[in-house]
Order: C-alpha cells, then sequence, then structure tokens
C-alpha cells in the first residue's frame, strides 16, 4: 500500500511536464495546427528560467522570463507556420534543433560552461506542505508535498477544458480547426484564432520547462525536456483531442515511467522495463487507431 | 509584410549565425620540432566537468610541462569521428588520442592508412600497430566505494544513514561499460558484509537529471541511504536528491564531492588527466604500449580526496578502505572484470 501511495506521489510528479505540454499543445490541435515545437518551447523556458534564476536569484522573475521565452518562440512558430503558410513539421523541428543548438551555444560563450549548468546561486521552487491535506490519509499521501506548479497542473486541466467546451472562444477555435472553411465564411479571424491557440500552448509549455529545470531539479542540461514534448503530443492525439483525454493519457505515460523506476529492483533485464513506457504508449496509440477505425465504419454504414 | 519578411530573414540569420558556430576547433601555430599532439572529445564535449574535461587538463598540463603543442577538437556526434581522425593524421599530429569509445571501428580504418601516426583511443582496446587502447579498472574504484558504502550504511550514528543495509546504484543505460561500476560496487560492499543488499536502476539517458532525481528518490525511499551514479549529467539529479533527503550520493569520473557539500561521500575519479599525460610522455620517448590497463595502482582510477566528508566518517573505516586499496595494488585482491 504505502509502495502504491508512493508510486502515485512520483506518477503525479512525473506526469505534470507532460500534462502541461499536452494542454498547451491541444488548443494548436484543436485549432488544426500540429505544434511539432512544443520540445523548444519547454527547453526554452528551462534554459531562460534557469539562467534568470542565476542572475537574479528571483524565482517569479525567472518564470516570467521562462514563460515569455517560449512565448516568443510561439510566435516566431506562427510566424512561419501561420501567416507565411511554413510546412507545420519543419518549422517545429527547426525551432527544436534551434533552442537546443541555441542554448548550448550560450551555456558556453556566456557562462563557459558545457553541458551542465548547476550553481548554488539558482533558486529553485519549493515542495509545499499544504495543513489541510498532510492530515488526511491516502489523499495526502498522493498530493501533498509537490511543487507549485504540480497543483497549478491540475487547475490548468480545469480551465483549458472550461476554455475549449464552455466559451465563445474554445468553440471558435475548434470550428477553425474542423471546418476552416466554415469559420472564414461566417467571418472568424481564422490565423488570429490560430495564433491565440498556439501562443496559450506557449504559456502552458514555459510552465512545463520551469516545472523540469527549478522544481524537479534546479539545473539545466543540455536536452534535458528528453522528448517529453513527443510524447505530450501523443497524449494529445491518444486523448482524442479532449483536454481530459489527453490528461488521463499524460497521467498514463507518467505512471508507466513511475513504475519502470519502481520495478527496476526486480529481477527482469533493466531493458524490459524500461520499455514500459513506449510499449504503453505504442499499445494505446494502437487501440485508440482501431477504435478509431470501427467507429467510422459503423458511421461510414450510417 | 515587407517588415515581417525582414524579420524573418534577420531571425533566419541569427540561426544560421549560431549554428555555424556549433563547433569549436582550436589552432594553435605549430612549430616544426614540437610533438604535436590531437585530441578528440567524446560526445558530450568540453565543460562536461567529468570525462573530457579532465582529458583536456591533463593535454593543458602536457603542453605546459612538456611543451607540445595541443589540439582539441568537439565532433557533433559520432559519425564525424573518420572525418576528424583523418584530418587530424593527414595535418601531422604526432599522436591522435579519440576519447569516444564509438570510434573503435573507423579507427581500425584510418590507422592502417596513416601508419606514421600514432594513435590512442580510450575505453576500448582497438588492435593496430600504431594504436594504443587505455582502459581504466573502473572496477578497482568502484570496490572501494562500495566497501565504504558498506561500512557507512551500518554507522546509524550518522545523520544521513538509516538502520537499512542498502545501497544503491543508478547508471545511465545497461551496459557493459556502466556496468563494471556495478560489479565492482557490489563486489566491495559484499567483501565487507554478504548482507549488504545493492539496489540498481537505469535511467536510460545521460542529461535527464530529472528522471536521475526520480529513480535515486525511488531507490531512497526503499531505504537506501547510499546512492551511486555513473550516469553523466543525470548523475547531477541523483546528487540533488540526495541532498534533499539529506542521504549520501557517490559522485563519478571527477571529483564531484563539492556538488552538494556534505552529501557527496566519496567520487570514484576516472584520471584521465593522468592517461592522456603518460600517454604524451610516452611519446616523446617514442615508448608506446599497446594496452594501458590502469588501475588503481597506475593512478588511473582513485577514490576523491573526499574533503567534505573525510571528518564526518570514522577514521577507522578510512583505514580499512586504505587496507583494501594497498591489497588491491599489491594483487592480494582481485576484483573482477566483467568484460572480461
Amino acid at each position: 500500500m504505502e509502495q502504491l501511495l508512493s508510486i502515485l506521489h512520483t506518477t503525479l510528479r512525473m506526469t505534470t511536464p507532460i500534462a502541461l505540454a499536452a494542454l498547451g499543445g491541444l488548443y494548436a490541435h484543436r485549432a488544426g495546427v500540429l505544434n511539432v515545437a512544443l520540445e523548444g518551447m519547454m527547453l526554452a523556458s528551462a534554459f531562460f528560467g534557469v539562467i534568470t534564476s542565476f542572475a537574479t536569484g528571483n524565482i517569479f522573475l525567472a518564470l516570467f522570463v521562462g514563460i515569455l521565452a517560449s512565448v516568443v518562440l510561439g510566435f516566431v512558430f506562427s510566424f512561419f507556420g501561420i501567416t507565411l503558410k511554413g510546412n507545420l513539421t519543419i518549422v517545429g523541428l527547426a525551432i527544436n534543433t534551434l533552442v537546443a543548438g541555441a542554448s548550448s551555444f550560450i551555456l558556453q560563450v556566456v557562462f563557459g560552461q558545457r553541458g551542465t549548468f548547476a550553481n548554488q546561486k539558482i533558486v529553485g521552487l519549493k515542495e509545499l506542505d499544504i495543513p489541510i491535506l498532510r492530515n488526511i490519509p491516502i489523499l495526502g499521501d498522493i498530493f501533498n508535498k509537490h511543487t507549485p506548479i504540480v497543483y497549478l497542473s491540475l487547475l490548468v486541466l480545469v480551465v483549458v477544458h472550461f476554455i475549449l467546451y464552455h466559451t465563445k472562444l474554445g468553440v471558435y477555435i475548434r470550428t477553425v480547426g474542423e471546418k476552416e472553411d466554415a469559420a472564414v465564411s461566417v467571418g472568424l479571424p481564422v490565423n488570429k484564432l490560430r495564433y491565440i491557440s498556439v501562443l496559450i500552448g506557449s504559456v502552458l509549455c514555459g510552465l512545463a520547462g520551469i516545472n523540469i529545470a527549478l522544481e524537479n531539479v534546479t539545473m539545466f542540461v543540455e536536452n534535458m525536456t528528453g522528448g517529453r514534448g513527443f510524447i505530450a503530443l501523443a497524449a494529445i492525439y491518444s486523448g482524442r483531442g479532449t483536454a481530459i483525454g489527453t490528461y488521463v493519457f499524460s497521467l498514463l505515460f507518467g505512471f508507466a515511467d513511475a513504475m519502470q523506476i519502481r520495478m527496476q529492483n526486480i529481477k527482469i533485464p533493466g531493458a524490459f522495463i524500461q520499455m514500459i513506457p513506449y510499449l504503453s504508449i505504442i499499445v494505446v496509440l494502437s487501440v485508440i487507431g482501431l477504435l478509431n477505425k470501427r467507429s467510422r465504419r459503423v458511421s461510414d454504414d450510417v | 509584410m515587407k517588415k515581417r519578411v525582414l524579420v524573418g530573414m534577420l531571425v533566419g540569420a541569427l540561426a544560421l549565425g549560431l549554428v555555424g558556430c556549433g563547433q569549436k576547433k582550436e589552432t594553435k601555430e605549430t612549430n616544426k620540432d614540437q610533438f604535436k599532439v590531437a585530441m578528440i572529445t567524446s560526445e558530450g564535449g568540453l565543460g562536461d566537468r567529468s570525462f573530457n574535461d579532465s582529458g583536456n587538463e591533463g593535454l593543458k598540463q602536457a603542453k605546459e610541462k612538456l611543451n607540445v603543442t595541443t589540439k582539441v577538437v568537439e565532433p557533433g556526434d559520432v559519425s564525424e569521428g573518420e572525418t576528424y581522425l583523418s584530418q587530424l593524421a593527414e595535418s601531422g599530429m604526432d599522436l591522435v588520442i579519440t576519447l569516444d569509445l564509438g570510434h573503435s571501428d573507423v579507427l581500425k580504418k584510418v590507422a592502417k592508412k596513416y601508419p606514421d601516426t600514432q594513435f590512442a583511443i580510450f575505453n576500448t582496446a582497438v588492435e593496430g600497430s600504431n594504436v594504443s587502447s587505455v582502459l581504466f579498472k573502473e572496477q578497482e574504484g568502484s570496490f572501494l566505494a562500495g566497501a565504504l558504502s558498506a561500512l557507512v550504511t551500518q554507522d546509524t550514528s550518522l545523520e544521513q544513514v538509516n538502520d537499512k543495509k542498502i545501497i544503491s546504484f543508478i547508471g545511465g543505460i545497461d551496459s557493459p561499460g556502466i556496468n563494471i561500476f556495478l560489479s565492482g560496487f557490489k563486489e566491495g560492499a559484499s567483501h565487507i558484509d554478504p548482507e549488504i543488499k545493492v539496489l540498481s536502476g537505469y535511467t536510460n539517458s545521460f542529461a535527464d537529471p530529472a528522471k536521475g532525481k526520480e529513480t535515486a528518490l525511488s531507490q531512497i525511499g526503499q531505504g537506501s541511504d547510499i546512492v551511486f551514479q555513473a550516469a553523466g549529467a543525470t548523475g547531477d539529479g541523483v546528487i540533488q536528491a540526495a541532498k534533499q533527503k539529506n542521504v549520501f550520493a557517490i559522485g563519478v569520473d571527477s571529483d564531484q564531492d563539492g556538488i552538494a557539500k556534505g552529501n557527496v561521500l566519496t567520487s570514484v575519479m576516472k584520471r584521465v588527466d593522468n592517461a592522456v599525460y603518460g600517454l604524451v610522455e610516452d611519446g616523446m620517448k617514442k615508448e608506446y604500449q599497446t594496452t594501458y590497463e590502469l588501475g588503481l595502482k597506475e593512478k588511473g582510477v582513485e577514490l576523491s580526496p573526499m574533503t567534505y566528508t573525510k571528518d564526518l566518517i570514522s577514521e577507522d573505516y578510512l583505514k580499512q578502505i586504505e587496507g583494501l586499496r594497498e591489497q588491491i595494488i599489491s594483487g592480494e585482491i582481485k576484483v573482477k572484470d566483467i568484460r572480461k
């Protein structure tokens, strides 16, 4: 029991960056924009967040600058991908490559560091010990003692869901994605809505980057986002573009990762256990693909 | 619109500029009589506070003390190995050292093509009349770390230590080059007390500190109070976890004791600097060996001086470790090499 609770506690922590990036990418997805740049946005936020924290010792400023960096990339992505109608995958990958290269470069030239940037002066966000939660059994074990952005991510889930399904903006965004022609014909500002979608995503990716670099640890390492942006994309697709579905699948991937860390002590070759998160992604995507196919066939019959 | 295009072009130019600067080559004026050494770093390049930096340190020393010309090249990835090896040999280097064991296959080819150049490769054995292979006996350093951990984990008077006889290991990737640390660590621990339990885990990445921290927290949760990591930058996360939970971590490759003062028990150091320096020295005398196997005896591996922890730990333990070190050097204790 204690083991399980500790796994769930870890799960929530490992889910957070994936879920934030996924919920962020969700708007763009629903607006018909494939945001491949999630990874780069997260990394940029992690990088500039760490640098700002190092330089000023002010975590709020670090949070702001991290998100700002991510938003700037959101503009770049939107400009090339939406305004200039460039190939989204290429623009996205270009941004990811650019951030990976630029962060290493700046680290080397300005700070004389390569690979890792860790310093006592970097201030991170601490875990919160919430008085009421502390005393509730089970719930307290799972939900207490997390860092602020973990809690924020749960709030984000609610807000994202609400905006997408219960506000005019949400309806517009979905319309743009589902039937662009219809959106144009009723006079919706298609490009503007797509910009907004991408930029909301940037803000959330910014949070995810800070979560990785200044909450989980307090340092920057080249490519420290480690493919979480792409797992987030998988979560969006698996969740069939709904906020709750996306979160559930982020949670599943986080859980698989937490499990594999925990299960490494069992006498099974480590490589098999390390496959779990990726295997679960493939299995989930396959099952969803099959289900989609079936429901499509049914609707074709009708 | 014109303005936008202009902005776009500027961003593009900036991007190109950054990419163009990605690779760094250091060229110094060469004097014909001087001995010329080039070193190719392994992936990660300089600034890793570890393997490559240590090699560079040795090269710097050689430059100062032995008056040789040096050059360091940092390839972007392993596939560029052949180009660099050939180019450096072509440019008249006397000794070309590669720290990347991924270059072993191409080195065989290149070495044959340039018989007048001496090559050296680290961490793997490559055959060839003009190739030296430099291997470290990581197991010997890890043995001492394991033995020390086995002693320390039973000393409950320390605030960092719990009452469980559990210690643990975190590796970057499940591979012989990493598992050699684990096997030595285990052997050392059970030499002191066969009942010590050694947990182990892998993060599948050398650059994911968040995962390193998570794995360490999981092991600490299972009762480990000393976590030995051999996982590159992932290991920085392990050390942060140890600091957060106030237990011990053990560093690797270079002296990492200062990363979290008092929470890094010791570091299993690979003295790449000594090895590089030694190679240059031998090169100037033209007395290369085909294989260098560097262990405790050759000062190729050693434990860090424990600057921040030696006062915490009972002197008796340190004496025992020193005794074990001497026994390994004299050959009384032979630590198994799982790679052979």
